[in-house]
């Protein structure tokens, strides 16, 4: 059985499953008028109809599954992981550091994955795409950065 | 009328008005082509500009900057499958396509095109039609609405590829995810889990630019290319079969977004995935919708333009904004002193009259502007990935942001980034969980505002006429698409067999 439970019918099932406990809990909110269906409701029938598919993809969905989502789980190192490191690093980093030294960062290690050569070109890279934007958002169309 | 158009157009034309249109056109297209600023955000950033100017060459310019962003957006979804806004989502799907095969410049330009022809046919319709489409408009209430959305809703099963279970799961995750946050009815807490953070709920640009555009990034960069596309350029312009098929396209297209651009609350996205629908099911080959076919482009364009434009005429003979975008345009004519409503046509004929001939004009000004420019944006499909990469996760980041100045939806976009990998990864649609997030609040809410109009009585739905209809064709769209794939299933079968 465990063979077929493949990781997109668990997760069919773990949302599901949120979904269905948080809609138990506002059955009993108190609502300030009288709402026919109510915010529980909706969402126990949202999440009964993912129990649903969630339970034929069990029973019916591909049970092979593609060389391509082997392959993903394989990759830990690759340039994919490297890049969601540095957005998390990134995200972390701004409200500290400030919008100027994050971006820079940012843009320096994100060039330097997608392939740019040397590490000097990355700085100057970095260095160029942060005033850029920093000019372009900030002075010119007076869009707040973080 | 026709004397009042004459003189309207005439008025535009005159250097100092034809100069605040270009320029509103101009200026409208650069900031719209930035990821995250929607024409609303286009439109409030500019709209201190236009306090240096009359009211007339105010407005005029505030016209040509809606029409500018709302072509803006579409540039970035062809070229890199950043969609700027949910409206633009649509012409993702076979926009990209269309460039990763070297024909980023017909898309471009059918854009430009089929947002022209919508914008022409939306300006005769205000100039002809526009109270009898407001009272037309004012008879939609919330079950007529559910109606709509519900019917939108089965374009799910047309996205879902070859996989309907897929297709449908994914578009119920997205209507899942569409209820984090405060309910829009009750105000309660769903699916926040103690968490104060996630009450303000996920905005739909920076679950678009993650699943679209940070996804995308993420398959490029393990596939290591070189650029989008490589090797020469195709055709800017769309010649021949190629030309009727856009054309075509746009033009049913912008009946469609004309036609329910009235409608309050009608968001352009609703009617793009609606005519990306359309042209699927009267396409002789719907397999080819999502690799790279023009009429997924000419259509969802020119319905997203025309939406954009009849959403004046509540605004103009009712003082109604159906849209945020008009909530700031009526802000503006609040400025100017200009009180939209009825009385419009005779208290301000002037400006309501030079603000139509502007419509034309503007759109006329879009295509002559960006037709050129085809060439020059096509271009960006050949630079070197290793630039445009950060330049691309750079921009959708910094469009997020500027949303609502929070670093919450920078998160969002990382996390639906991957999420977007890893569904394209896995074989899962897209654009179904898109569209489950776009429709979901409005289908909760119609439906429930309904059944407390009726007390929770479902024939609501059916003793309205216009809600029957649409909820009929809903049912028989979903029929119609089950049964194909079943036919399509057994043929497979009695083939295997032989």
């Amino acid at each position: 059985m465990t063979k077929f439970l493949k990781k997109d019918t668990l997760l069919l099932l773990v949302l599901a499953a949120a979904g269905i406990y948080d809609g138990v809990r506002l059955l009993g909110a108190s609502l300030p008028f009288d709402d026919p269906i109510g915010p529980g409701k909706y969402l126990i029938f949202l999440s009964g109809m993912l129990l649903i598919c969630g339970v034929v993809s069990f029973f019916y969905g591909e049970k092979r599954e593609t060389i391509a989502s082997k392959q993903y789980f394989l990759k830990f190192r690759g340039p994919v992981s490297q890049l969601i490191v540095v957005f998390i690093l990134y995200a972390i980093a701004t409200p500290i550091i400030g919008y100027l030294p994050s971006s820079v960062l940012f843009f320096v290690f994100s060039s330097k994955i997608a392939g740019v050569g040397s590490w000097i070109r990355s700085v100057i890279l970095g260095l160029a795409f942060a005033g850029g934007f920093i000019f372009l958002f900030k002075y010119i169309a007076s869009i707040p950065l973080p | 009328m026709h004397v009042g158009l004459v003189w309207g157009i005439i008025n535009v034309l005159s250097p100092v008005n034809l100069a605040y249109c270009l320029v509103g056109v101009f200026v409208g297209t650069l900031v719209g082509v930035l990821p995250g600023l929607g024409p609303a955000a286009t439109v409030a950033i500019l709209l201190p500009l236009t306090n240096y100017f009359p009211p007339i060459g105010g407005m005029v310019m505030m016209a040509g900057i809606i029409y500018g962003a709302m072509y803006g957006g579409s540039t970035t979804s062809i070229l890199v499958n950043v969609p700027g806004e949910s409206s633009s989502a649509a012409t993702c799907l076979d926009g990209f396509p269309m460039t990763k095969q070297g024909r980023g410049g017909e898309a471009l330009a059918i854009a430009a095109i089929g947002s022209f022809i919508a914008g022409t046919g939306g300006a005769i319709l205000i100039t002809f039609a526009a109270p009898a489409l407001a009272s037309f408009a004012l008879s939609f209430g919330p079950p007529e609405y559910f109606g709509i959305v519900f019917f939108s809703l089965t374009v799910i099963l047309s996205l879902s590829g070859a996989n309907l279970l897929k297709g449908v799961s994914a578009g119920l995750i997205g209507m899942v995810i569409a209820c984090i946050g405060l309910d829009p009815v009750s105000g309660q807490e769903r699916l926040v889990f103690g968490s104060t953070t996630l009450l303000m709920g996920l905005n739909v640009v920076p679950v678009l630019m993650g699943l679209f555009g940070i996804g995308e990034v993420l398959t490029s960069i393990e596939e290591k290319i070189d650029a989008i596309y490589q090797g020469k350029l195709g055709h800017l312009i769309p010649r021949g079969k190629e030309l009727r098929k856009g054309l075509f396209a746009s033009i049913r297209g912008s009946i469609l977004g004309v036609l329910t651009g009235v409608l309050p609350g009608m968001i352009p996205a609703l009617t793009t995935f609606i005519s990306y629908d359309i042209e699927k099911r009267l396409s002789k080959y719907p397999e080819k919708f999502g690799t790279g076919c023009i009429e997924g482009v000419a259509a969802p364009e020119a319905a997203n333009n025309g939406t954009a434009m009849t959403g004046f005429i509540p605004l103009m003979a009712f003082g109604i904004p159906t849209a945020p975008i008009f909530a700031i345009v009526l802000a503006a004519f609040m400025m100017y002193g200009i009180k939209p409503g009825p009385l419009l046509f005779i208290q301000h004929a002037r400006f309501v009259w030079t603000l139509l001939g502007s419509m034309y004009l503007g759109n006329v000004l879009l295509l002559i502007l960006n037709l050129p420019l085809v060439g020059f944006w096509a271009r960006i499909s050949l630079v070197p990935y290793r630039f445009l990469c950060p330049l691309i996760l750079g921009l959708c980041f910094v469009g997020t942001y500027s949303l609502r100045n929070s670093m919450f939806d920078v998160w969002t976009t990382i996390f639906f980034g991957i999420v977007g990998y890893v569904m394209r990864k896995a074989n899962w649609p897209i654009a179904p969980l898109i569209l489950g997030v776009i429709l979901g609040p409005m289908f909760e809410m119609h439906f429930r505002a309904s059944l407390q109009m009726s007390g929770g009585s479902p024939g609501i739905f059916f003793t309205s006429p216009i809600a029957a209809v649409f909820i009929a064709l809903g049912f028989l769209s979903i029929l119609i698409i089950i049964g194909r794939k079943l036919l399509n299933a057994r043929k497979k079968m009695q083939k295997n067999l032989h």
